[in-house]
Formats: structure tokens, sequence, C-alpha cells
């Protein structure tokens, strides 16, 4: 029997992902739609000899071409006509759900709806009448709750039917709206359309999209011959308001369907006790920054099996290097492998406990649905950066990990604000870089002398903010793409687990797999540089070059030492620590750049080394230019694979550094004036 | 009387939707259409409207309710 090929289309939680999960299993491919930022994931499973090909298509509220998500699923319809179009709705929902079957309606592929959360909306009291609805459309409707293995068996059943090609969904009632709605309009349209299909849409689908102003549809119509295209664009043209008037066809048609076929309870408008507060101006912004700052403490916790083997990594280079030096090796080698490469093999394993860490915490705060209420909290404080609520989580994220931050700026609608979201929510340096702060801030001024410091830090990175705001969004964020925030407050859930799961190693595996290389040679570069024949670092190319080049730098506040730290810190924050250990301890850089954690007595040695060779204004210029230095490598991967976009992430890498530098400049010279 | 001038708890229909087409579109797709029942919810400076509409709690925009005609029920 051939392969037969699944589509999965629904709207954002309805829990189309979880039934897409527990079918597909481990046989899973995430991808990218070719030339989108979309994440392509396609599985299959195997059921009694025939094998299943499942797209999950990206969740949508309709099919209208608003943005990348819905132009792929579109064009993946229509192109790849599969066998069968799974339709899911949350009935616990139902009305608003169903608006992606009403704006599914004049496809003409085979279809099957399923209520998904039968579970919930049955604790709501609301009673569903499946049959009846499959009867008013023609094709099966099957209640679903995702957990209960019945559930699947229901459908598995379903899809060894014979009858799929006969699954065509009954339109007429919807048709016969649009009729009543647009009169002549209509009659005309569909004359002039000569009343036949485009691809697998009907004249009544390419009539309602054209109405709703949609130029993608308007470009496939223009390339079909055997169209009056002169009466089409009359009539169209004398259309008014057309998307209100189509969805009040599409919501009077989903009215009738439900009519008769849901009973029970009215589900309530009224807000829990907890979103009463949690939606609250005030009480819902500190309820929201608590959440936050014990996410990050939790997703610290999550990552720390794997950043603990991260540490373990450059614990073998010692053994290791004995050994091949032993065995007859090339010390220049040997320090290359055992110092160069397990060293970026540590800092990316490493780096991938933070993003695992925070993919894992924050996608369960998505997953409950609290994200949607943090977004309504800070709507009105990302506006003022030209985004909307929604772009807080990529900054929030960036505490943590701003590979992780990156990933999360997925959740906009389109590329201009995803682009501007990562350029912006790099301000916030990632966990790492306040142990370097703290260290090298309490060593130069005390405690209370550090706090000040972090107000400062926090005082500059508004300004940088508003600036970096200011210069890319007015080059990025035309005033169509500055759309105001309108996001559901999604139900509380309880989260899945394995999913969750599943989901944040796979993204943790897809960043370490693009990074790994890159650090790799960035390292081996730094390892080269700094090697020496007779093992002392005054004698290596970094030691001259660094002397070479502090004239400049120090115009920058930056004295060599502290300037190839800070360079080191691009391959991730916590290699400044290290690059610091090697210049006082007169080692090579990359066997103390490994030594994130450095231990308590090699900290001493960089406080009194760097307590002895720089002035406070060259510390705080450091500490300044390091806190707003671009984000590590991986970070910058991670930027570029999400934005598809070399250039702009080049241009965000090189405003970040010069910024940097122009910060720590201003802030030695004034600070040279004090003492 | 437009979306943004209602007052929490008041219910309503909604009787116009103007804007872009592209904005048009979006609201559409969430519930928001001629016709369609609300409650208001929530109004909180510096935050979005929280509606209740189509089964479903909508936090729009304060600018984009403004683009949005009402009667009162």
């Amino acid at each position: 029997m051939s392969d037969m090929t699944i589509a999965l289309l629904g709207q954002p939680n309805s829990g189309k992902s979880t039934l897409y999960n527990r079918m597909t299993g481990s046989h899973q491919h995430v991808g990218n739609w070719p030339g989108k930022t979309v994440e392509k994931n396609e599985g299959s499973f195997t059921h009694n000899g025939r094998r299943y090909i499942i797209t999950d298509l990206p969740g949508t509220y309709s099919l209208a071409a608003n943005s990348d998500e819905e132009i792929v699923t579109r064009d993946y319809i229509a192109d790849n006509r599969p066998d069968l179009m799974m339709i899911v709705a949350d009935s616990s929902q139902l009305e608003r759900s169903l608006f992606m079957l009403a704006d599914y309606a004049g496809i003409h592929l085979p279809c099957v709806l399923i209520l998904n959360l039968m579970d919930v909306s049955r604790t709501q009291g609301k009673l569903i009448d499946t049959d009846g609805l499959s009867k008013k459309l023609g094709i099966p409707v099957l209640p679903f709750v995702a957990s209960d293995p019945a559930s699947y068996n229901a459908l598995y059943k379903l899809l060894e039917s014979g009858d799929i090609p006969e699954w065509m969904l009954d339109t007429s009632g919807l048709e016969q709206n649009i009729r009543e709605k647009f009169g002549e309009s209509y009659t005309a349209a569909c004359e002039a359309l000569s009343g036949e299909d485009v691809d697998v849409y009907s004249p009544m689908w390419l009539f309602t999209k054209l109405a709703e102003g949609d130029e993608v549809a308007y470009e496939a119509v223009v390339q079909t011959k055997g169209i009056d295209h002169a009466r089409l664009r009359d009539v169209m043209d004398s259309i008014e308001n057309g998307a209100p008037k189509t969805g009040s066809c599409k919501y009077a048609w989903i009215d009738s369907l439900l009519e008769g076929c849901v009973g029970g309870a009215k589900s309530s408008a009224a807000l829990s006790g907890f979103d009463k507060f949690a939606t609250s101006g005030v009480g819902g912004k500190i309820l929201a920054v608590a959440v936050i700052f014990g996410a990050l403490l939790f997703s610290l916790f999550a990552g720390l099996p794997i950043m603990a083997v991260g540490d373990l990594i450059p614990g073998a280079g010692e053994p290791l290097s004995e050994m091949l030096l032993e065995a007859g090796a090339s010390p220049f080698l040997v320090s290359l492998l055992c110092e160069g490469i397990l060293t970026a093999v540590s800092f990316t394993v490493s780096m991938c406990g933070y993003i695992f860490g925070a993919t894992f915490v924050f996608g369960l705060l998505e997953d409950v649905g609290y994200m949607a209420r943090i977004s309504y909290c800070f709507d009105g404080i990302m506006q003022k950066l030209g985004l909307h609520g929604k772009a807080v989580m990529p900054f929030l994220v960036n505490f943590g990990c701003n590979v992780s931050g990156c990933s999360s700026s997925r959740v906009l609608d389109n590329w201009s604000q995803r682009v501007t979201t990562v350029a912006l929510a790099f301000v916030i340096p990632c966990g790492a870089t306040w142990g370097v702060v703290g260290m090298i801030s309490t060593a130069f001024f005390g405690t209370g002398g550090a706090m000040l410091i972090v107000l400062a830090l926090f005082a500059v990175s508004v300004l940088h903010l508003y600036f970096t705001s200011k210069i890319f969004g007015r080059r990025l964020l035309t005033k169509s793409d500055r759309t105001g925030l309108i996001m559901e407050l999604p139900p509380y859930h309880k989260p899945k687990w394995g999913s969750l799961f599943s989901f944040s190693v796979v993204r943790m595996v897809n960043a370490f797999r693009r990074a790994i290389g890159i650090v790799v040679l960035i390292s081996v570069v730094l390892c080269i540089l700094s090697y020496s024949k007779s093992g002392n670092f005054s004698d290596s190319i970094l030691y001259k070059f660094g002397n070479a080049i502090e004239p400049v730098t120090i115009y920058f506040g930056l004295r060599w030492q502290t300037f190839v730290a800070w360079i080191a810190s691009w391959m991730g924050k916590e290699g400044a620590l290290g690059a610091l250990a090697a210049v006082f301890s007169d080692s090579s850089v990359m066997s103390a750049v490994s030594q994130m954690n450095v231990a308590e007595a090699d900290s001493d040695a960089v406080r009194e080394g760097l307590t002895e060779v720089l002035t406070k204004p060259q510390a705080l210029a450091f500490i300044f230019a390091y806190y707003f230095n671009m984000p590590c490598i991986m970070s910058l991967s991670a930027a570029i694979h999400e934005t598809h976009s070399v250039k702009w992430v080049l241009r965000i890498a090189i405003h970040y550094t010069v910024m940097a530098l122009v910060i720590s400049c201003l802030v030695y010279h004034l600070a040279d004036l004090v003492w | 009387m437009k979306l943004s001038e209602m007052k929490v708890g008041e219910k309503g229909r909604i009787t116009a939707v103007a804007g872009t087409a592209a904005f048009q579109r979006r609201i559409t797709a969430v519930g928001i259409t001629p016709g369609s029942v609300f409650e208001i919810i929530r109004r909180e400076p510096n935050c979005p409207l929280l509606v209740y509409i189509r089964n479903t709690m909508l936090a729009v925009n304060a600018d984009d309710c403004s683009r949005i005609e009402t009667e009162a029920l």
C-alpha cells in the first residue's frame, strides 16, 4: 500500500502538536520551510502495515496571508495536496476555534474535523453532538482527548476507511451566507472566475480571499487563464470592508452549525481569582516579575546536570595531553587538541545546559498559558520600543541565555518584528555575564560600589535600548509592521511534560550542531595565537599583538589584558574570566579560558593581578565594555538561523561592538575626571 | 460607540471594523466581526483591553479598539 500523507491544520492552543507528537513519537524531523523562518515539522508512523507521513502545519488563526506561517500553510496545502487534511479545533472554545474550518471551506481536499480537548469541554458542562455536526458538514467529526489512547484508536480506524476521497466539506450553508451578504457581486465574480476551481480552490474560496484583500490569492488568480480579469477587478474593487463581511458570513455559518449540536452550560466570561490578580495593572506586573525571577533560577537548576558535564570535559585535557606527549605527538598539536578543541567543546556543552534550562522553563510558562499574561502586562512597555507584548519573551529568556532568547523570537508575527526583537533583546546580557561583572566590581569598588555599578549598568541599558530601537526600528519597522497586540489569553492548561522535554532537547541539540563548528574554529585560532614554544605567555603572538595595539585600546579604557578578555568573551561570556586568569598567571590562555569556574586561588590571583595593573577608571571601562559587548558567537549563529539574514545579524553584531566601545570610552574618560 | 470607550462589565455587539485590510483580517480571525457579542472584562492603564468574545478571552491593543464600532446591549 502506498504511503498516505496527512496534514494537521488548526489554531494555536488547539492541541494539534500534542496529537502530532503522540502519533509520530520519535519519528520526527524538524526543518525549515524553504526560504522562510518557519519551523517545518514532519513525522511518520506505521499502522497495520501502512506508512503515514504527517505534517504539523504552523498554528495560525486563519488562512489569510498575514504572516509567513499562513503563507507556508497555504502553499503546502495547494502544492502538496495531502491525501487527508486533519483540522483540529479546541472544543472548549468551539466557536472561535472552528474559524479555521470556515476559512478552509472551499479548498477541495478531503478532510476530517477533530474536536480536541473534549475532557475540558466536558468539565465546562458542554455537550457536543459530534454525529449531528458530522451530518451537517458531510465529513467525519471525531471527539478527541489527546491523552486518551482510545481516541487514537478511533482515529487510526478512521484512517483505514476506504471512503477518504469522499470526505469533502459541505460548504452550501456558507455559500448561502456569502450570496446573501454580497448579492450581485458574488454572482458576477463567480461568472468572471468561470465557475471553475483554480488549483484546489473553489470560486467561493477565491472570492472570499479576494474580498479580504488577500494579495497572495490575487497573484494566483492573475496568472490563471480563462478568467475575465477586467470584470473580476471591477467587481472586487466595488467591495469595501471585505474581511469583516466575509468574517461575519463565516461566523454565521459556524453559529448555524453549532445550533442544535452544542448544549449544556454556557462557558463563563468571568476571570478566575488568580487571573484577576495576574491581569491587574500593578499586581500583575509584580507577579510577572516574581515568576520570571523564579523561572530564571529554576532554568539554571534544570540545566545544571548538563553544565556539570561541560565543566568536566577540560579535566580530561591534562591526562590526555600527558598520554599524547609520551606517545611522541607534537606539543603544538597536543595543546591545540587538549586546550583549544576540548575547551570549545566544553563551552558549547555548558551553553547547552543554559539553552535546555531556559527553553524548558519558559516553554513551561507558555504551555500552562501564563506567558500570555506576561505579554499582556508588559505590552505597554514593549510598545515604547516599537514592539508589542509578545516580544517580551525573548527579552526574558535572554537573562538566562541569548541563544534560547533568539529561538523564542519565533512567537512574533512577522519578520521585521522578529529581527527588531532579536536586535533589541541583545541588550540583555545572559546569566554568565554577572559572574565576571560581580567579581571585578567588588574587587575594585567593594560591595556597595558594585551595587551602584549594577544600577548604572541598568540605567545605561535603558538608554542603549532606546537608542538601538530608534536605529533598528527606523530601518526595519514600517508603519504596517508595527501591529498592536491582538492575543488570546488561553485558559490555563496542565503542562505536557513529555513533549516539553523533547522540544527542549531538540532545540538544544540543534543549537549545539549549529554552534560547535564555529566555536572550535575560533578557539583553535585563539590557541594558535597564544601558543609559544617556551610555554611563556609573554612569547606568544597574542601577547605581542596585545601590547602593540594597547595605544589604541587604551583610548577606550581597555588595557591589552582586558582587551584580550573582551575579545575572548565573544566565544562565551565566561571566556573573559579565563582569559584574565591566563594573562595574569602567565600560562596559555586557552587552558585558563577552559577553567570557567576559576578556582578560588586563581580568582584571587586574577583579582590581585587586576588591581595591580588596572586603575579604577580602566576597571570600570572594562565592566561596561564587557557588559554591553555583542553576545557570544553561538547566539549570533542562533540569530542567523532565526532571521535567515547574515546581513542583519552582522549589522547587529557591529552595532553592539561599536556601542560597547563607545560606552566604555565615555565611562573611562568621565571616570578619569573623578579619580 | 467605539470599543475603546466601553466600560468594564458592559456588554455589546460589534457593528463595524475599520482600518487596513491587514488589520481587518487579523481581527476577524480571532473572532471580532460585525455581529459578535462581547463583554468588557478588564481595562487597565498601559495594558491592552480584555474582551470576552466567542468563548475567548482576548487582549486587544487600545489603539486598535478605537477602530472597532459597537452598540451597547
